[in-house]
């Protein structure tokens, strides 16, 4: 009669624990991450009009900060008990828009009509994320440092597509083009596996995803062709901040 | 019980025999099966095709289709009047050239009227040699679609590049010029005497005259389409003035040329495109470590 019971109770318990699998394997290797991140972002192109009192980024886009939305995919190539080197490569978008100028045949300006500025950064980047706190310490936070090469696509916009110019050697400079520069960064990220270790390891079992950061970090760069005479500069005059969400697996 | 299946069998071939069919026609211009507009109603070239859909009728050599049409329904005595005769060579048939006007003046359709004229379509089918008291009748319908718009309101201009953005709404219907809604407006920018207007079509709202020449003050003018192809009379003139006159616009890229921007466009300037083979290489590192 007890061999029935505990039969019966065995029975009963295996569904629930179908459904909720107790994971027990160890953390599965890691080899690479994927993250997503925002950027309130301005190009510092008035850099070269310091002495115009209507400098031709802001008369035309004015001060604002369009948000920069990024992505990028790292391959760990050293993976230790203090951290792990990555070398990845990231794709970014970037848009402004604003208003042109129209010119009236008495030689008036009147505001009106759009022209954009597009920014599509390319960019090579190394980094290396110290995550030893966490691992030894179970303090959830890892800071990290990234160097990248950047090739920033760009092109500008007004009425009639991609806009043009003609020099006064009849030279027609199109607006688009590519320029290179590079960026440095230091950010902080949170591990949030910290606040639910069962969910994080079922994420492992699941779908291979071995930690969740949330990060926030500040980003110096150039982007002027590194420092050509005929580049203008495409990157921030400031530290740059971003936020975003990165997937180790 | 037999006899009523007795019956039933004496029925069935009766069944099978039954000679049923339709009508429809098309006036050429229009594309749209069972409808005609104002122009192809007045027009004396317009033409129509009728297409006759027959099942369960044996057609005999020299047997004939006579066409007619009528304000009401077809009358079941051959007519006549009638719009044409032509041979019977297959129960499903297409008559083409059957001309609208005579159509419309047959059934007392007024072709500077309303929407919605609706005719029938009578298809006699008469034996070789006899013309038979109760002749086979097949029926269809055609649609006369003659209202026009009112003249449409140009309300604003503003000008572009080379460009004029016209606002357009419809104008106020009257007693002959009913057609109001499902309307395209053509729009037209006309340069002083000398030169050549363009134009373009959209829905009511603002329609972009394209191609203009920059400091040119334009002439705009509007006419209204309604659904069936009914063109209604031109609007008002508006303009010539410095809204209907073409600016040129200067964009972000101009501005910053004529400032004296440094930057000349293209890829790689100033001799860092070097680094472009450096990113392909990175590139092909994690792709090639991936696979491995």
């Amino acid at each position: 009669m007890k061999r029935v019971l505990l039969a019966l109770a065995l029975a009963a318990a295996l569904p629930a624990a179908a459904q909720s699998p107790v994971i027990t394997v160890k953390e599965s290797p890691r080899w690479g991450s994927f993250q997503i991140s925002i950027s309130p972002y301005s190009p510092n192109i008035d850099s070269e009009f310091t002495a115009t009192p209507f400098p031709p980024y802001a008369t035309i886009f004015g001060t604002s900060r369009p948000l920069m939305v990024q992505a990028l995919f790292n391959k760990s190539l050293w993976v230790t008990q203090f951290g792990t080197l990555e070398l990845g490569l990231g794709v970014g978008f970037w848009q402004v828009s604003g208003e042109g100028i129209y010119q009236a045949q008495d030689g008036t300006l009147v505001r009106g009509g759009s022209t954009n500025l597009m920014l599509i950064p390319i960019q090579a980047q190394v980094g290396y994320r110290w995550e030893w706190f966490y691992e030894r310490f179970e303090v959830p936070f890892e800071p990290y440092a990234r160097f990248a090469i950047i090739d920033s696509i760009w092109s500008t916009s007004g009425q009639n597509g991609t806009s043009s110019w003609t020099t006064a050697d009849f030279v027609i400079q199109r607006g688009s083009g590519a320029t290179f520069g590079w960026s440095a960064t230091l950010g902080l990220a949170l591990v949030l596996d910290f606040f639910d270790t069962g969910l994080s390891r079922q994420m492992d079992y699941d779908v291979g995803i071995n930690r969740t950061l949330l990060f926030f970090d500040f980003t110096r760069s150039s982007i002027n062709d590194f420092g050509s005479k005929n580049s203008w500069q495409l990157a921030p005059s400031y530290w740059a901040w971003s936020i975003g969400l990165q997937f180790v697996f | 019980m037999l006899r009523r299946a007795s019956l039933l069998l004496l029925l069935l071939p009766g069944f099978a025999l039954a000679q049923t069919g339709t009508v429809t026609a098309f006036a050429t211009s229009q594309g749209v099966i069972g409808q005609a507009n104002r122009a192809d109603c007045t027009s004396a070239t317009a033409v129509a095709t009728w297409a006759i859909v027959t099942t369960g009728l044996t057609l005999a050599t020299g047997d004939k289709w006579r066409l007619s049409t009528s304000s009401g329904s077809c009358s079941t005595t051959v007519p006549t009047t009638y719009l044409t005769e032509v041979l019977a060579s297959s129960t499903t048939q297409s008559i083409p050239g059957v001309f609208v006007a005579q159509m419309a003046t047959e059934a007392s359709v007024s072709c500077i009227g309303a929407n919605n004229q609706t005719i029938n379509l009578c298809v006699y089918y008469l034996p070789t040699g006899t013309i038979p008291s109760n002749p086979l009748v097949f029926t269809g319908t055609l649609n006369f679609q003659t209202a026009i718009p009112p003249p449409p309101s140009v309300n604003s201009s503003s000008p572009g590049d080379g460009q004029l953005s016209i606002n357009v709404t419809s104008g106020t219907a009257t007693a002959t010029e009913t057609a109001v809604t499902g309307l395209t407006f053509t729009v037209t920018c006309t340069p002083p005497a000398g030169g050549s207007a363009k134009s373009a079509t959209g829905n009511a709202g603002n329609i972009v005259c394209s191609g203009l020449t920059n400091g040119t003050p334009y002439t705009v003018t509007a006419v209204a389409t309604s659904s069936a192809g009914n063109v209604g009379a031109v609007s008002a003139a508006f303009g010539p003035g410095d809204s209907t006159t073409p600016l040129p616009f200067v964009d972000f890229w101009t501005v910053y040329k004529s400032a004296g921007g440094v930057e000349t466009g293209g890829c790689g300037a100033g001799g860092a495109g070097s680094l472009a083979p450096l990113l392909a290489v990175l590139g092909f590192l994690v792709a090639r470590r991936r696979r491995s």
